[in-house]
């Protein structure tokens, strides 16, 4: 597995919002981190690269406790892209460039300025390259944060509401682009999502949040009309699609 | 969209030639600041040819009018270069780690905390004398160090709100406010209790004055400042992940809290020196970092070398101004970059942004 997770729990003062986390992910794997706002997956995956620190729990990465890493050394293994970041007036290049950063030591060298280009064409952003961040969409802007990502060239990729300000076209290309890319390379993604349909239709494995705690866990059998009106507290059919399922909210 | 082939590395070209261009300013930049230390250096009760100056400056000629150059004009002109450019320095990186446009040496209440520190000086430990005619300030080890001391202690209130509270970044500059209020009030309150001689030392403290330059101070302001821009630049990188909030450069590995407080620390300390030799400087921690973002952007690769650099022009332009508008009268520089800043900040706030 290249993600352990045991018991990871977290409290902001007194009031825990995530409680005895435990779950992996293998390489090649896209796992959906499901549930209502509040349930806890924004602050689940920033338990992970240590942006918060949990009070109980270990995280492990290819087996090394991440409490004994170096803040740029778990910047070298995981990627994070926020839902929200804010936009500084520098260029595309720039920001996807910092992505290099854990891995350069006083200047970037050859090497990394061939991964941004890489990250850049695998997004399909080249042209986005000189563009003042300040001037970009807010769908425009998610997709530099996603090439930052992949620029960083870490091991597992965090991914918060990654296609949050996307239209459906972008939304879909990028997620194809996410899977491609973490199949191919072997790597792992957990992404916060709240579009059912979408983590149905691009995740492998589901984990479904209620108020702080893993409710369901597992593949896309663990979505079910029973399960589904636990976490989420709605009425839904599921249905059978080209031979995907498909969540259909019902009156 | 044109072609391009993926292998030629057309983008990473592209940005190349982007960032030469903005290496090509940098050196203008510099090649302007030396152009007015000359001119700077020539101009004075007693002109000097540009050529004088230059071959006295060049060949170290320290003889005849080459020590008006030395002893006189370039005192003050290499004050003006690092006062300027210690305080462009410190309000560019106060700006980035607070992430708000309005922090500066002055607006975090630094320059109210020396002028308080420099009035119990001279009105407790009897530092401000007169001698027949001039009001002159005669320890002024004593101003100076005591000036540090209170700056020091606005900077430790500073960081404390930073360390203990979960005060928010931007919420720091209000507190700056509050705590150069403080400080303006205990300032008000010594003047109260000064008699006129000590009312006459404090007011001519309080007017940022290149004039009180010397070599000594020169050189203690050189030390502060250099290690300080080196230790900065070392950690240019972490300022830009910044720059895209404190999440995301946490997951680039950027430890937030020591850049925070590291840098808060350091520009604190720069600041402190220099209002605490050279009284309030207002102005100049804003108007440099704002002139250089204007003309590089948020890349604190280019900032924090561009921001000393303009800070430093227009102190000098400043108080080449000062000491020839009313002539023979030299005015405190501190008069002129308040008076002229304020506009010349508005000006830039209303112009259109470039990248």
């Amino acid at each position: 597995m290249i993600l352990d997770i045991s018991g990871v729990s977290f409290s902001y003062k007194s009031t825990p919002v995530i409680e005895e986390i435990t779950f992996s992910a293998g390489a090649g794997e896209l796992v959906a981190i499901l549930g209502r706002n509040g349930a806890g997956k924004t602050t689940l995956l920033k338990c992970l690269n240590r942006i918060l620190r949990a009070q109980a729990g270990t995280v492990l990465v290819e087996g090394i406790d991440t409490r004994t890493m170096r803040p740029i050394q778990i910047a070298r293994t995981m990627g994070w892209v926020p839902q929200q970041a804010e936009v500084s007036a520098m260029t595309v290049f720039d920001l996807v460039l910092l992505g290099r950063k854990p891995h350069f030591g006083w200047a970037p060298a050859r090497a990394d300025y061939q991964k941004v280009e890489e990250a850049l064409h695998t997004i399909s952003i080249e042209h986005l390259a000189l563009r003042s961040a300040d001037e970009l969409s807010g769908g425009e802007f998610q997709q530099v944060q996603i090439a930052r990502a992949l620029a960083q060239d870490p091991t597992i990729i965090l991914f918060d509401e990654p296609t949050s300000s996307l239209d459906i076209h972008n939304e879909l290309r990028l997620m194809h682009t996410i899977r491609r890319v973490i199949h191919h390379s072997r790597r792992s993604a957990l992404i916060a999502v709240h579009d059912l349909n979408l983590a149905l239709r691009y995740c492998d494995r589901f984990i479904l949040l209620k108020e702080g705690r893993i409710f369901a866990a597992g593949g896309r059998q663990v979505i079910t009309e029973a399960t589904i009106r636990e976490v989420y507290d709605i009425d839904v059919r599921v249905i059978e699609v080209e031979g995907s399922p498909m969540v259909i909210p019902v009156q | 969209m044109e072609q391009m082939d993926p292998h030629l590395g057309t983008e990473a070209e592209r940005y190349h030639a982007y960032i030469r261009g903005k290496v090509v300013l940098v050196v203008l930049l510099a090649a302007a600041l030396a152009a007015a230390v000359i001119i700077a250096t020539s101009i004075g009760s007693i002109k000097l040819p540009f050529a004088q100056v230059l071959s006295s400056l060049l060949r170290l000629d320290r003889s005849g009018q080459g020590r008006i150059i030395w002893d006189v004009r370039l005192v003050r002109v290499l004050a003006a270069l690092l006062v300027g450019s210690s305080l462009s320095l410190s309000g560019t990186v106060m700006q980035s780690v607070l992430r708000n446009p309005l922090a500066s040496p002055y607006t975090l209440g630094l320059s109210s905390a020396a002028a308080f520190g420099a009035s119990v000086a001279i009105v407790l430990f009897g530092a401000g004398t007169s001698t027949s005619s001039t009001i002159i300030v005669s320890d002024f080890f004593t101003v100076a160090a005591s000036a540090f001391a209170f700056s020091l202690l606005s900077t430790a209130a500073i960081l404390l709100l930073t360390v203990l509270t979960t005060i928010s970044a931007q919420s720091m500059v209000l507190a700056g406010i509050a705590i150069g209020s403080i400080f303006s009030a205990g300032l008000t309150l010594m003047q109260y209790l000064a008699n006129s001689v000590q009312l006459s030392a404090i007011v001519s403290w309080t007017f940022g004055d290149l004039g009180r330059a010397n070599w000594r101070s020169l050189g203690i302001i050189a030390s502060s400042l250099a290690p300080i821009l080196l230790l900065t630049l070392f950690v240019r990188w972490d300022f830009n992940a910044m720059d895209s909030g404190e999440d995301t450069a946490k997951g680039l590995g950027v430890r937030t809290a020591a850049l925070r407080i590291g840098g808060m620390l350091a520009s604190s300390l720069l600041s402190a020196v220099v209002v605490s030799y050279f009284g309030t400087i207002a102005f100049i921690g804003l108007l440099g970092p704002h002139i250089a973002r204007r003309l590089f952007g948020a890349d604190h690769r280019f900032l924090l070398i561009a921001s000393p650099l303009i800070g430093a022009l227009v102190l000098l332009s400043a108080d080449t101004l000062a000491r020839t508008i009313l002539t023979p009268m030299v005015l405190p520089v501190g008069i002129l970059t308040s008076l002229l800043g304020g506009p010349l900040f508005i000006s830039l706030l209303l112009a259109g942004r470039k990248r």
